[in-house]
């Protein structure tokens, strides 16, 4: 059976990785991408089953690929974990996320809900 | 939020009172220039009566003067051909009807007002000298010999003359008088009159200038402290990111070596990991907690209810802390009652934020045993969240402080138990902002319960 797609969408380098290795071990392949941009045009050739989605991307904001997975009817099953340090977007972001989380997100917390979000 | 609230209201009031003032001043002006005016009209008219009255004397004098004059001609002429008769001065009626004005004028009220004892003595002289010359004028017309008509003539230049003097000195008097009225009229004006009115004038223009000037201050100290609030927004934002990301990349990567994700570690380097992850998430905490409060001092704080599933909120804080307590050696769990429904209704980020705080300030004061997150319905209308534990508990006399900021059951306390002092405050100001109250049941050496209780929303 093939693991499940993440789909990390993170400039931070250091986050990104941490996010990877932490969801590798959860039993996820993984996919980084850093670029708001580059993750609207990947998001035309995979449909991945989690999200984790930073808000401050260069070129297109988080807001943005959210508004563009909601839009489609190919990611209805998909899960987006919303993280951000800012908690006026956050705020912004909680009807549409799944889940929006409040950085610093730890490794267990994002691996933990991340298996929630695939049980649901 | 209440100092904000305070300070807001001290502004507003404080921009009310500089207004007020302003007003004030515009008003007290205007009616110290008005009294002013009405008090230099008022002088002014009764000044020009004056004036007017004395023009219209002295126009009588001099008509009497000029009449007097031609009179004396006439008899000069007289003199000089005395062969040629009429010899009759027909001027004299002239003179006759003018002493007769001057008589009625001076009785006149307006004018008697501004006549003095010596103006009235010369018009007296005036009317007694012209009654000598009128029985000269008969005996001229009489028939007498040329000599005689020779020294009548001259009695009556000597007459004529007489009178001349006085109403000259009349005449003079009158001048200087009205003289003295527009010199009274204008001097009046410049040393009270004019003194209010140029008073009053310059008030009005310093209250103007006032009043364009607070104004300006005004405008210009509420844009200040718009940009400054800006600028704080945006500096929070920014410190907000760059402190919490670099702690999130320390946090997660010692995390993930101390589960060996990068290879196998000896007990020593378990035991550093661990160390540098309790400190790591102490510091977390803190800047979590800072950056809270400063958002909260920002007025930035506010509440946003949508749904939520208790299992998502009780799962995230435990999550995120199950590595502390583990690496503590103490067992976080949780539970959720089977009458809690699957969704509620709140805002799960503020829920998130007191959840945390309570389990981090839970596990802090915990050298043994467990830390428990609980959700349960405390009541039909009412679902509560609760954080139990097994530390060592608050005293009874320090509970009533707990949850101001800044404070710590023993201050000595912190070197042993590091924080700001912040957690519970904060905690508290979050569940009041959200129609939530929050209680402490505690016994030192056994544990405490924080209680959360939030009234039960089912729709939005």
């Amino acid at each position: 059976m093939n693991k499940p797609l993440a789909l990390i969408i993170e400039d931070e380098e250091d986050l990104a990785e941490i996010y990877s290795v932490a969801l590798q071990s959860g039993g996820f392949e993984t996919e980084i991408i850093r670029d708001g941009q580059a993750a609207v045009e990947r998001l035309t050739g995979m449909v991945p089953e989690v999200v984790i989605l930073d808000l401050h991307l260069p070129h297109v904001d988080g807001a943005h690929i959210l508004n563009k997975i909601r839009e489609n009817e190919l990611f209805s099953r998909t899960a987006v974990m919303v993280t951000t340090a800012d908690v006026q977007l956050a705020e912004d972001m909680h009807v549409q996320a799944d889940l929006v989380l409040l950085k610093p997100v730890s490794v267990d917390q994002l691996r933990e809900l991340a298996r929630r979000m695939l049980r649901r | 939020m209440k100092e904000k609230k305070t300070s807001f209201i001290a502004r507003w009031m404080l921009s009310r009172l500089e207004i007020a003032a302003i007003v004030g001043i515009i008003v007290l002006t205007l009616a110290g220039l008005f009294v002013s005016i009405q008090d230099a009209l008022q002088l002014e008219q009764t000044l020009n009566l004056h004036l007017t009255q004395t023009v219209i004397l002295t126009q009588g004098i001099v008509n009497l003067q000029r009449d007097v004059q031609l009179t004396r001609n006439e008899v000069s002429r007289l003199l000089g051909n005395l062969d040629d008769p009429p010899k009759q001065i027909s001027r004299f009626d002239f003179v006759e009807i003018q002493v007769n004005n001057l008589s009625v004028q001076a009785e006149s009220p307006e004018v008697k007002i501004i006549l003095t004892a010596e103006d009235q003595a010369l018009i007296a002289d005036i009317q007694q000298k012209s009654t000598h010359i009128e029985p000269l004028i008969a005996q001229l017309n009489a028939e007498t010999s040329p000599e005689e008509q020779q020294t009548t003539l001259r009695a009556l230049d000597t007459e004529l003359e007489s009178l001349e003097v006085v109403i000259k000195q009349l005449v003079d008097r009158q001048a200087t008088a009205q003289r003295d009225a527009i010199t009274q009229t204008r001097d009046s004006m410049t040393s009270s009159q004019r003194t209010a009115l140029v008073a009053g004038t310059v008030l009005l223009l310093m209250g103007v200038a006032l009043a364009v000037v607070v104004r300006r201050a005004l405008a210009s100290r509420l844009q200040r402290a718009l940009e400054s609030e800006r600028f704080k927004g945006q500096l929070l934002n920014s410190v907000s990111h760059e402190l919490r990301t670099p702690i999130a990349a320390i946090r997660g990567y010692s995390q993930l070596m101390g589960e060996e994700a990068y290879g196998s570690l000896n007990e020593k380097q378990k035991t550093t990991i661990k160390r540098i992850l309790i400190n790591t998430t102490q510091l977390q905490g803190m800047v979590n907690n800072l950056l809270d409060r400063a958002q909260m001092d920002q007025g930035k704080l506010t509440v946003r209810k949508a749904p939520f599933m208790p299992a998502d909120l009780i799962e995230t804080a435990r999550s995120a802390l199950n590595v502390l307590a583990q690496t503590q050696g103490l067992e976080l769990t949780s539970e959720i009652t089977p009458d809690v429904p699957n969704t509620l209704i709140g805002d799960e980020l503020r829920l998130q934020q007191i959840l945390f705080n309570l389990i981090s300030n839970a596990l802090k004061f915990t050298q043994k045993g467990s830390v428990c997150a609980r959700i349960f319905m405390h009541d039909k209308t009412h679902w509560a969240l609760q954080v139990v534990d097994t530390g060592i508990g608050i005293p009874t006399e320090a509970q009533a402080h707990i949850f101001e900021s800044f404070w710590q059951v023993d201050s000595s306390a912190t070197r042993q138990y590091r924080g700001s002092g912040l957690g519970l405050s904060i905690v508290k100001q979050l569940v009041e902002l959200m129609d939530g109250s929050i209680s402490l049941t505690s016994h030192p050496g056994q544990g405490s319960t924080f209680t959360v209780i939030f009234p039960l929303e089912s729709e939005l």
